[in-house]
Order: C-alpha cells, then structure tokens, then sequence
C-alpha cells in the first residue's frame, strides 16, 4: 500500500481527528493572519494540541475498528502518524500562506 | 506459523507468560480457554494491537519477521464487530479485493446489499459479512475470535464449510466457547490456562485441565 492509499484510507478512520484538528487548524490560521509574529505560539499549542485531539477522537471509534485497517498491512504506528502527519502538513501550509497574505494586505 | 514466548501483563497483573500457539497450512488450531484467560489478548499481541512485553512470531524457516506489516500475512477477526460502521460492504469488499459475488453465493440475503453500510445490517448479517470477509481474503493465515458466537445454528454450519474450505489454502486458528462447532473443524487443540499454552487431545483433556465440567 503506497503513501498516497494510506493517507486517502485515514480520511475514513481519521474523519473526527481530520475535523477537530481544521477547527484548531483554521482558528491559527486567523491569528496568524492578523498576528504573524504568533506562529511560534500556534505551533507549539497545535503540538500540544495532537495528544488531546487523538485521544478524543478515539473516544469517538469502536476499540475494534483499528484491526480493520491492521489487516490491510497498516502498522499501528501509522495508524496513528499518518493523519498526524498529513494534518501537520496542512497546518504549516494553511498559517504559512495566511501569515503571507497578511503581510501583503497589512 | 509459530508464536512463542508471549508475556503480556497490565500493570501487576500477568495475563500470558510464556504462551505459544502454532498454526500449519491446510490445518485448523483450535484454541481454548476460560474468560479472562488471554486468548483475545494473544491474537491482539500477534496483530500489534497490544504491546506484549514479549513476544515472538516466525513464518516458516524465515529469519525475520516484519511486526509492523503482519497484516500483510494474518488477517484477524475480533470478537465483536470490527467493520468501520459507516462503511459499506462493497467498499470493505474492494479494500480487502474480495469479491462481493461469492457473499450472495454463500448466503443469498446479502443479494442487493452491497450498498449498505455495516450498522444498516443486522448483528448477525455484519458478523456474517466480516467471517466472509476475513476468511476469503488473500493471506497465509487467519486468526478467528469466536466466530460461531451469537451466530445462528445453520449459519455456524455455513461458517464450519468455509473453515475447511479455507483451510486448503491457509492455517486458520480459532478461539471460541461453542466447543461442540469448534472441535469437528479443529485439527489440533491448545488450552490457555493460567497465562500459559497447554495441548489438548480430546474433549477428556478439555474436562482434565478444569475448561469443561464432568
């Protein structure tokens, strides 16, 4: 199974995380567009933040489904690193180009 | 399939010590054991769902074994319903390249179901489904928690065909309480008794280790 068929499978399992994480995701994107000096203090509470948000969209999954996606050859550590890592990604991106056009239009 | 040496324990309680079960292509393991004694802890070590404190899988005359990938290889079927309930079959069916047409030979009330989704089924309908599904699979070995429980009479018959038809072409093992649907399937029988793996023979062994009253 390559990156891209892992990342497309985490949008099923991962869709409470993926929801969660944009609320926070676009709420510093905001910050960071009136405030681009605050992107320090957005990443380190988004890092804080991914512990939290797992364990609450865990909460929302039946404790079984994870040997669903075992069975396809997933480990468990990409289980769990793959929406992480793919969120994270969007998150850079997302207060990167908010704090650019910040600068621009402030 | 060999798996030896697991030691699981939750804080200071020991679940497994020392257990071990083997599985051969072409054999059913039947394995045995009251509640609470590991047996669904063992499968989930195999599978990397529960770190053991040890533990030791070895395919073959294979020198190593990727842990991380296992499911590659043993497809697994917990004791409750595992299916991402949202899901429907023809998609679960797609991801794991089983063909959705063998379900409607095997049990013709799944004809025109294909795309409803798993909570849309009845309990037995899913159970059915993912039996199916786990057991036509592509892979070397199968691992089975309880699939004849909570099942119908004639279904748990249905369920026993597919064993031995599956079983051709891969090791199966499975667990289960329904003793009476396990053993004519079963090639081999172990007992999980006080964290550790015994052999078992006959239905006497079952009664001699405390599994079975007399």
């Amino acid at each position: 199974m390559t990156l891209i068929q892992k990342i497309r499978l985490s949008e099923r399992y991962g869709v409470h995380f993926y929801v969660m994480s944009a609320i926070f995701s676009i709420a510093a994107a905001a910050v960071c567009f009136f405030y681009p000096v605050a992107i320090p203090v957005c990443i380190t509470m988004k890092l804080l933040c991914i512990p939290v948000i797992l364990y609450l969209s865990e909460s929302f999954q039946n404790k079984h489904t994870i040997y669903f996606y075992l069975n396809l050859g997933i480990s468990k550590i990409e289980y769990y690193l793959v929406p992480v890592m793919t969120e994270f990604s969007f998150f850079i991106a997302l207060i990167s180009v908010s704090c650019c056009i910040g600068n621009v239009v402030g | 399939m060999l798996v030896d040496s697991v030691h699981l324990e939750f804080g200071q309680q020991t679940v497994l010590q020392s257990a071990f079960v083997t599985s051969e292509t072409g054999k059913v393991t039947g394995l045995f054991g009251r509640n609470g004694s590991g047996k669904s802890c063992l499968f989930r070590c195999i599978m990397g769902g529960i770190k053991a404190q040890n533990l030791f899988v070895r395919f073959n005359e294979e020198m190593d074994t990727d842990y991380n990938n296992i499911g590659k290889r043993v497809k697994y079927l917990p004791q409750s319903l595992f299916m991402p309930a949202r899901m429907t079959l023809i998609e679960a069916f797609d991801l794991y390249h089983v063909d959705y047409d063998g379900l409607v030979s095997f049990d013709v009330r799944f004809l025109n179901k294909q795309g409803k989704r798993f909570h849309e089924l009845s309990g037995g309908e899913a159970r059915l489904a993912e039996i199916y599904l786990v057991l036509r699979s592509e892979s070397e070995f199968c691992i089975l928690d309880e699939p004849f429980s909570n099942i119908a009479p004639k279904d748990v018959e249905k369920i026993q065909d597919l064993i031995l038809e599956e079983k051709k072409r891969k090791g199966i093992i499975v667990s289960d309480h329904m003793y009476e649907a396990l053993l004519p399937v079963a090639d081999e029988l172990f007992l999980l008794k006080d964290g550790y793996t015994f052999p078992v023979q006959t239905k006497a062994d079952l009664i001699k280790h405390g599994y079975l009253a007399e």
